[in-house]
C-alpha cells in the first residue's frame, strides 16, 4: 500500500526540542487542543499571498456570509480570490500595514454571530472531479502555499505539469520551535490531508506521492498511515511513500529537501521542479485543496499554533482575518502583559505593532507570545557555535564582521547571499548578537537587487507569469473521471480568467 | 508591547554569561584545594590574577572602545593563569603574565575571539620565558599555609616537579611539587565531567587529546621505555589542558572535526615535548603551537579559498 525510508538529513541544524530544553515542557503534545475561535470582527487583507493585491468586489453596509468572495485578483495579474470567514456586516474597506510592511487594503465585517453559510458551501456530492475540475477549484478557493510561502497553489500546480514533475511532496516536517499547527492538522484531518494530495498530484499529473516527516512524529505518522488504509481504494493508482528525516530545524526548507532526499544542491535560480522533478506542498495546503473539494470551502480558516515562551500552549481553528487580539482574548489562562507579540513562529515571526489592526493571515501558522530579552549583547569571541549549527556551512560570525566592514566582496566569496535567515545562528550564539539579521538582511537585499533571482519558492520570473492561474486543458490520460459536478462553487464576481 | 525586537525571539539558555558561570563553578573545586594544600599565598594569587585580568580587561576594553564581556570570563581566565602558577610567585611575575595574556595577547589582537593563541597559555609561557628561575618556586603542599613574604620576594628555596619520590596515592591526591592547581588530577577530571554535564564543552575534545596522548604514552612506554603512561597523565598536568585550556573558545575551535583534529594534534604536540621537556612547558606549549598551526591554516584556507572562488566564478 505504501512504502517507508530514511533520508539523510543534513548534518548541522539543531534538534529544536533539545535546544529548547522541551522536557521541562512536560507532555506537550498531550496538553495541546484544537479549539475553534469566533471572532466578533475580521479584517481581511486583499494581499494574502505571493503576487499582486486583490479588489475589494463588497461594499461597506453589504451583508456577507461564511465562505463568500470578498476580493479577486485584477485581471491578468499574479492572485487568488480571498474570502470572508464570518457572516456580518462589511464595515469599511481601508489600508492596512501588515507586520511584513506589506500595505494593502482590507475589508473590515462585522460579524452578526449567527454563522451563515452562503448557499453554495456545503458537502460536494461527488468528488471523482477531473484534474482540471480539481485546478479551477483550487485557484478559485483561493488556495495558497500554507506553509508560510504564499505562493498561489494553482500557480505551482500550473509551473508542475509544464515541468513535468514526476513526485508529489507532502511536506509535513514543521520544526520550528513550539510551532504545532500542522501536527495538529495531521492527527484531526490525516485523511483530508491524504485525499488533498491524491487530488493535487492528480492535478499535477503526478502518481508518485511522498509524505516528508520527521522521524520522532510517531503519533501523526500512525494518523497518516490509519487515513491511507480507510481510503485506500479512492486513491488506487497513486503510490504512497513515507520519508522520515531527522527531527531538525529548518528541515522542512524546500532546498534542504532537495538536499535530503535529491542530493540535489539547488543554487541561485533553481527550483525543486525543475532539479529534482518534483513539486512540493504543506500538508496545510492539501488539507485546503481537499476541503474546498469535498465541502465547497474556500480557505477562510486555518490552524494556528498560539505559542507562549511559559509553556501554555494552544492550537486554535480561527477564520482567515482574525485580530490578533482577538485570537489571544479567547484562548482562556494566558497571559500576554509584557509580552511582545510575534506573528508567526519564534524563529521566522515578526514583531506585531497593533494586535487589533493586525489579522491572522492564509499564511500565518502560528502567534507567539516571547519575553523581551533581557540578555545583554557581548563581544563575539568566534567560538564557532553558529557555524555548527548553520545549515548551509556558512560562518555566520565572519560574515557579519565582514558585512559590518562592508567588505562585501568578501562576504559574497563566502557565499553571504545564501543566508535562509533561519535564525539558528542568532538562537545559539552564546554572546547574543542577531547574526541572522545583519547577514539575512544581506542576502535578502542581494536577493531583491536582482543579483540572486531565487526567492524562497525559486524561479522568480516564473512566478510572475499570470497565465500559470489560468486552469489548462489535462490529457485525457491524467483524468480518472472527466465528469465534473455541477455544483456552483461561492466565488460570485470572481470570473476565474 | 515592549520595543521592536528582532528574530528570532527565543534565545537558548547557554549564553555567554552562563558558560562563563559554569566554567568559573568548574575551578572552584581546584583553587579551594590550592588554598588548602599552599594556604594564604595560593588564595591572595589567585584572587590577585583574577583582579587583574578583570581589571585590565576593563582598561583596555575601554581603551579600544570595545564592548565589554562578562567580568566572569575574566575572572576565570585570571583564575586559569594562577592556577598555572608556581605557589611561591610573586605578585609582579603574576602581573606580568596578567598583563601579557590580556594586554598583548588578547587585546591587541584585536580582542576577545579574535586571536589565535589562548591568552592564558600565551601569558604563563611569558612568565616561563621571562622568569625561568621561578619556576622552581615550587613548595612542598600542606606545609607553611601561613607563609606571605614569597608573594613579594619569591621562593626561597628552589624545587623540581619530581614524582618519584612519592607513592602513586600521593601523586594521584596532589601531594607533591606542583603548581598551584595542575597536581590534583581527580579534581581536574570533575570539573570536566562537570563542564560536558552542563554542555559548556563537548567531550570529544578532551576525551580525543587524553584518549590520543594515553595511547601514545602507552606506545612509549612498551617500546621505548619511558615514563609509566598512568603516572604521567596523573601528574604532568595534562588533565588540566584537556579540562580547560583545550575548552577555550577563543582560540580553539569548540566544534566539530576541526576541533577534533586539533585535539590529536595537541595530543601529538604534547607527546613530542614529552621526550625532551616536561614541567609547564607540557601543558602550554602544545596548547600555542596548535593555536598557532591552526591560525595559519585558517589564513592559508581563507586566502586559497578566496583564490579559487575568483578563478571559477562565471563573469556575466
Amino acid at each position: 500500500m505504501f512504502s517507508e525510508r530514511r533520508a539523510y538529513s543534513f548534518h548541522k541544524g539543531f534538534n529544536s526540542d533539545n535546544a529548547l530544553n522541551f522536557s521541562k515542557r512536560s507532555s506537550l503534545d498531550y496538553e495541546i487542543m484544537l479549539e475553534r475561535v469566533y471572532p466578533s470582527r475580521l479584517i481581511i487583507p486583499m494581499l494574502q499571498h505571493y503576487g499582486k493585491e486583490c479588489i475589494p468586489i463588497v461594499k461597506p453596509g453589504q451583508q456577507v456570509t461564511i465562505g463568500q468572495c470578498v476580493g479577486v485578483p485584477e485581471q491578468g495579474t499574479m492572485g487568488v480570490p480571498v474570502h470572508s470567514g464570518i457572516s456580518g456586516t462589511v464595515d469599511k474597506i481601508k489600508p492596512i500595514v501588515l507586520p511584513d510592511e506589506r500595505i494593502c487594503r482590507a475589508v473590515f465585517i462585522e460579524g452578526d454571530r449567527k454563522r451563515t453559510f452562503h448557499p453554495s458551501v456545503r458537502p460536494r456530492n461527488n468528488v471523482n472531479i477531473s484534474a482540471s475540475s480539481v485546478m479551477g477549484i483550487v485557484r478559485d478557493a483561493g488556495i495558497v502555499g500554507m506553509g508560510g510561502e504564499g505562493v498561489p497553489t494553482i500557480a505551482k500546480i500550473n509551473r508542475a505539469r509544464r515541468l513535468k514533475v514526476k513526485e508529489l511532496l507532502v511536506n509535513c516536517l514543521q520544526s520550528e520551535p513550539f510551532a504545532q499547527s500542522d501536527y495538529l492538522l495531521i492527527n484531526e484531518y490525516a485523511d483530508y490531508i491524504i485525499m488533498g494530495a491524491v487530488a493535487a498530484a492528480g492535478a499535477c499529473g503526478v502518481h508518485v506521492i511522498n509524505i516528508l516527516i520527521s522521524k520522532d512524529r510517531k503519533k501523526e505518522i500512525m494518523a497518516l498511515r490509519s487515513a491511507m488504509e480507510r481510503s485506500f481504494s479512492m486513491y488506487s493508482g497513486f503510490a504512497f511513500n513515507f520519508v522520515h528525516l531527522k527531527p531538525r530545524y529548518p528541515q522542512g526548507y524546500y532546498r534542504l529537501v532537495a538536499r535530503a532526499l535529491y542530493d540535489v544542491e539547488l543554487e541561485e535560480g533553481d527550483s525543486i521542479e525543475k532539479r529534482c522533478g518534483a513539486v512540493m506542498f504543506n500538508c496545510a495546503t492539501v488539507y485546503a485543496c481537499w476541503n474546498a473539494i469535498a465541502e465547497s470551502m474556500p480557505l477562510v480558516s486555518r490552524v494556528i499554533s498560539i505559542n507562549n515562551e511559559d509553556g501554555l500552549d494552544h492550537n486554535v481553528i480561527a477564520p482567515v482575518g482574525t485580530p490578533v487580539s482577538e485570537l489571544l482574548d479567547s484562548v482562556n489562562g494566558l497571559d500576554n502583559t509584557s509580552k511582545n507579540i510575534i506573528w508567526g513562529n519564534c524563529f521566522t515571526g515578526l514583531p506585531v505593532k497593533d494586535p487589533d489592526m493586525t489579522p491572522v493571515i492564509k499564511t500565518t501558522t502560528g502567534i507567539s507570545l516571547v519575553r523581551e530579552r533581557p540578555d545583554q549583547v557581548l563581544p563575539c569571541s568566534g567560538c564557532g557555535r553558529c557555524a555548527d549549527v548553520c545549515p548551509y556551512d556558512l560562518h555566520p560570525n565572519i560574515l557579519r564582521s565582514l558585512i559590518k566592514a562592508g567588505k562585501y566582496d568578501t562576504a559574497d566569496d563566502f557565499n553571504a547571499a545564501r543566508c535562509i535567515a533561519c535564525g539558528a545562528c542568532s538562537y545559539i550564539c552564546p554572546a547574543n548578537i542577531d547574526l541572522s539579521e545583519t547577514v539575512g538582511a544581506y542576502a535578502s537585499a542581494k536577493r531583491k537587487r536582482g543579483i540572486f533571482p531565487y526567492n524562497g519558492a525559486g524561479d522568480r520570473d516564473l512566478l510572475d507569469d499570470p497565465s500559470l492561474l489560468t486552469v489548462n486543458a489535462v490529457r485525457a490520460d491524467e483524468v480518472k473521471q472527466p465528469e465534473s459536478d455541477s455544483l456552483k462553487l461561492p466565488f460570485e464576481g470572481w470570473d476565474g480568467q | 508591547m515592549t520595543g521592536m525586537i528582532n528574530a528570532p525571539y527565543i534565545h537558548t539558555g547557554m549564553n555567554g554569561v552562563y558558560l562563563c558561570a559554569v566554567r568559573l563553578l568548574s575551578v572552584v573545586p581546584l583553587i579551594t584545594a590550592a588554598v588548602i594544600f599552599y594556604g594564604i599565598r595560593a588564595a591572595v594569587l589567585i584572587m590577585f590574577c583574577s583582579a587583574a585580568f578583570a581589571a585590565s580587561d576593563i582598561l583596555f576594553d575601554r581603551l579600544r572602545h570595545s564592548s565589554r564581556d562578562s567580568i566572569l570570563n575574566s575572572l576565570y581566565c585570571g583564575a586559569l593563569l594562577a592556577l598555572l602558577l608556581p605557589p611561591d610567585t610573586p605578585l609582579y611575575i603574576a602581573f606580568t603574565g596578567v598583563l601579557f595574556a590580556c594586554g598583548i595577547v588578547r587585546h591587541l589582537s584585536g580582542g576577545k575571539g579574535s586571536g589565535f593563541l589562548s591568552p592564558v597559555a600565551m601569558g604563563r609561557f611569558i612568565v616561563r620565558v621571562l622568569f625561568p628561575a621561578n619556576e622552581g618556586a615550587l613548595a612542598m603542599p600542606c606545609e607553611g599555609r601561613a607563609y606571605i613574604k614569597s608573594l613579594v620576594f619569591g621562593s626561597e628555596a628552589y624545587m623540581t616537579v619530581s614524582t618519584d619520590e612519592y607513592y602513586t596515592a600521593e601523586l594521584a591526591v596532589g601531594r607533591f611539587p606542583s603548581f598551584l592547581g595542575t597536581s590534583f588530577f581527580f579534581l581536574m577530571l570533575a570539573a570536566l565531567i562537570y563542564l560536558i554535564a552542563k554542555r559548556a564543552v563537548k567531550a570529544y575534545i578532551p576525551v580525543s587529546y587524553f584518549l590520543m596522548l594515553f595511547i601514545l604514552m602507552i606506545l612509549r612506554h612498551m617500546f621505548s621505555g619511558g615514563p609509566d603512561p598512568v603516572i604521567f597523565m596523573i601528574t604532568s598536568g595534562v588533565m588540566f589542558t584537556a579540562a580547560f585550556l583545550l575548552n577555550d573558545d577563543e582560540t580553539i575551535r569548540p566544534f566539530g572535526v576541526p576541533a577534533a583534529a586539533q585535539a590529536f594534534l595537541c595530543a601529538f604536540l604534547t607527546f613530542a615535548l614529552s621526550f625532551v621537556t616536561a614541567g609547564i612547558d607540557l601543558i602550554v606549549v602544545p596548547v600555542l603551537l596548535t593555536g598557532a598551526l591552526t591560525g595559519m591554516f585558517d589564513y592559508s584556507e581563507a586566502v586559497l579559498r578566496a583564490v579559487k572562488e575568483d578563478r571559477l566564478r562565471v563573469k556575466p
